[in-house]
């Protein structure tokens, strides 16, 4: 039985793995690109953007960047409704209550007040809160967006005051969204001492035997359990 | 019209004959024509007589501190000598005495100014003024330095522009008043009127606008045409150096609408400014794209008026159409709501609010990771001087 185990463990297919390059790709010019309207009064961003045709590239690549999303998430929704695998990864990512008592479990465990480590499945509510946070936020960002790009189509139906509460959201929720992933993804996967500079999971989409029993020993309990399910 | 004296000097003493000697006794008087040959020969010397029938009557050579007196025997109104020019020309050579002895040049000599005559009867050549003898062409306002010699009147003067304004043009001749007295025509209560001499067009415009409104009411604090043009650097709007360039008007308009207290005062409103600059129109045209919106061009220039006018161009009624300039097929939902107005519970209830939440979540996001970063790193500290631990004690009971 033990010589039939695979070594590694696959958690990202490939396809998984270049939907989440693109979206790098695309997040990285959005914000580059979008930043300068935001925190327009950075000297910085002056310096960077010195002369009209700058400026009027900025928008074109924070453009390009929107399209690249949008091309995207269509792909993603596709893939999470008529794909088994995409099936089944959003069936795995849905909250359950499960993962809040995990949580608090996690933040027992750090602090010593119990002594074993929360059993986490496949997707743990830190997984869950940047999936849902993204899917959230590109949604929000897609829509106010296409909004302010056809700004004159856009107000045949809505009045400028919800124009300017559409700035608001396009701005804020960016700022957000920018201010979770430098914060908290980076924690996750650059800056956390087990993986420090960066954890090669979005690179080769596999996880070792060690990991999987270290960070996801329920999934690796199941994954055993049908293994040996198969093999009798 | 302005520049006659010098322009009419060369013309003036080409019709000197050298030749001529008159004694002032045969000084033609009206009625004293004869008939018959010798009266032709009397016309063409009375015609001479008429332009210069004193020339040897003062053969005095003037010093530059002569005193006016002596200019004035002939250039004073009273004088009849000048009544033998025409009309136009009567008006350029009288010097109003009493105009002249109240102006700021009250003190100096007529050849302070009227330089290179050197004595009389005098050729007009050379008599042209140059101010800049005594006065700089380059003036310091607001601590910037304007440059007349960079002026878009300069500009034209040098192509030869015959209408270009000079130091005259604005400031005056023989009746120069210091710039402090209100009746001066430099003072700001007479700028429009001053530059309107020329820009009559856009003197109609302004008059009807807010800021010609509040002006002909005498509000001192409504921009007058060299509040937002400037004084002797004047640059056409097309320079980019221009106070009124498409760069430089949210700057210059700001010198007065970025004061709180002048807009609350005139009910223009808050923030007006900066909620612009932070709007995508003054964001983009801080970057340097100059094709977005700028104050003038939805608010006008010289026909400025209060969005509370049916006939602005701001007006509700009206901002369709403005928009539409640069956004063609703009409805009139774009009335429907606040334009560079900074969001307020009352203005804008939802962008307020939403704003609120956003920074709310915003700003306990960050705290509520950095938390549990720490917590975790924490974690894996205890854990790891733990296993040290038992390292050590292990390591004791083998020993």
């Amino acid at each position: 039985m033990m010589k039939n185990l695979p070594k590694t463990f696959e958690r990202l297919t490939l396809s998984e793995r270049i939907q989440h390059i693109v979206l790098v790709i695309s997040f990285m010019l959005l914000v580059i690109t979008g930043a300068p309207l935001f925190v327009y009064k950075w000297k910085l961003f002056h310096v960077l953007i010195a002369s009209e045709a700058l400026f009027r590239l900025r928008g074109i690549l924070h453009r390009a960047g929107a399209v690249m999303l949008i091309v995207l998430v269509v792909y993603h929704l596709g893939y999470i409704l008529f794909t088994r695998r995409g099936r089944h990864e959003l069936w795995e990512f849905l909250p359950r209550f499960r993962d809040l008592g995990d949580f608090l479990h996690l933040v027992k465990y750090n602090l010593g007040l119990v002594k074993d480590p929360p059993n986490f499945g496949r997707y743990n509510i830190i997984h869950k809160f940047e999936y849902w946070a993204v899917t959230w936020g590109s949604c929000m960002m897609i829509l106010t967006g296409f909004i302010l790009w056809f700004e004159v189509q856009a107000m045949i139906w809505l009045p400028k005051w919800i124009m300017d509460v559409t700035r608001v959201i396009h701005g804020y929720e960016a700022t957000l969204a920018f201010l979770t992933i430098i914060i908290w993804h980076f924690y996750n996967v650059h800056f956390n001492p087990d993986v420090f500079p960066m954890s090669k999971l979005w690179l080769t989409g596999r996880l070792t035997e060690e990991e999987m029993k270290k960070y996801h020993p329920r999934e690796y309990e199941e994954l055993m359990k049908e293994e040996e399910s198969k093999s009798e | 019209m302005k520049r006659d004296i010098t322009d009419e000097a060369p013309e003036f003493s080409r019709r000197r004959p050298a030749s001529l000697s008159a004694g002032p006794d045969e000084l033609p008087l009206s009625g004293g024509l004869g008939k018959g040959p010798g009266s032709c020969v009397l016309l063409v010397l009375i015609f001479l007589l008429i332009s210069f029938r004193l020339a040897d009557a003062y053969e005095i050579k003037l010093t530059t501190s002569q005193d006016n007196a002596q200019c004035l025997s002939c250039h004073s109104g009273e004088n009849k000598y000048l009544e033998k020019f025409p009309k136009n020309k009567r008006e350029l050579l009288a010097v109003d005495e009493h105009m002249l002895s109240g102006s700021a040049h009250r003190l100096n000599t007529c050849t302070d100014c009227h330089s290179g005559l050197n004595q009389i009867p005098h050729e007009k050549t050379g008599a042209i003024v140059d101010c800049t003898k005594c006065h700089s062409s380059d003036i310091t306002v607001n601590g910037k330095e304007q440059k007349y010699s960079e002026s878009i009147h300069f500009a034209a003067l040098k192509k030869g522009s015959k209408e270009a304004a000079t130091c005259t043009s604005c400031h005056g001749t023989h009746d120069i008043l210091e710039v402090s007295r209100p009746d001066s025509r430099v003072n700001r209560a007479m700028i429009p009127k001053t530059c309107g001499t020329c820009h009559s067009e856009i003197f109609s415009l302004y008059e009807r606008s807010i800021h010609g409104q509040a002006w002909l009411k005498k509000v001192g604090e409504s921009a007058v045409c060299t509040d937002c043009h400037g004084e002797h650097q004047i640059l056409a709007p097309a320079v980019k150096e221009s106070s009124v360039s498409k760069q430089h008007i949210p700057e210059t308009c700001s010198k007065c609408h970025a004061n709180e207290k002048l807009n609350v005062k005139y009910g223009i409103g808050e923030k007006k400014i900066s909620t612009y600059l932070g709007s995508f129109h003054g964001i983009a045209l801080e970057y340097g794209d100059v094709t977005v919106a700028n104050c003038a061009s939805c608010h006008g220039y010289h026909d400025i008026l209060p969005s509370s006018d049916p006939s602005s161009s701001i007006s509700k009624g009206n901002l369709a159409r403005t928009c539409g300039h640069c956004h063609p097929g703009m409805g009139e939902n774009v009335a429907k709501g606040n334009i560079h107005v900074a969001p307020t519970p009352r203005s804008d209830i939802f962008a307020f609010y939403i704003k609120l939440a956003y920074t709310l979540i915003i700003g306990s996001m960050i705290p509520a990771f950095a938390a549990l970063i720490i917590i975790d790193l924490y974690g894996r500290y205890r854990r790891s001087r733990l296993a040290m631990h038992d390292g050590a004690e292990a390591a004791k009971e083998e020993s």
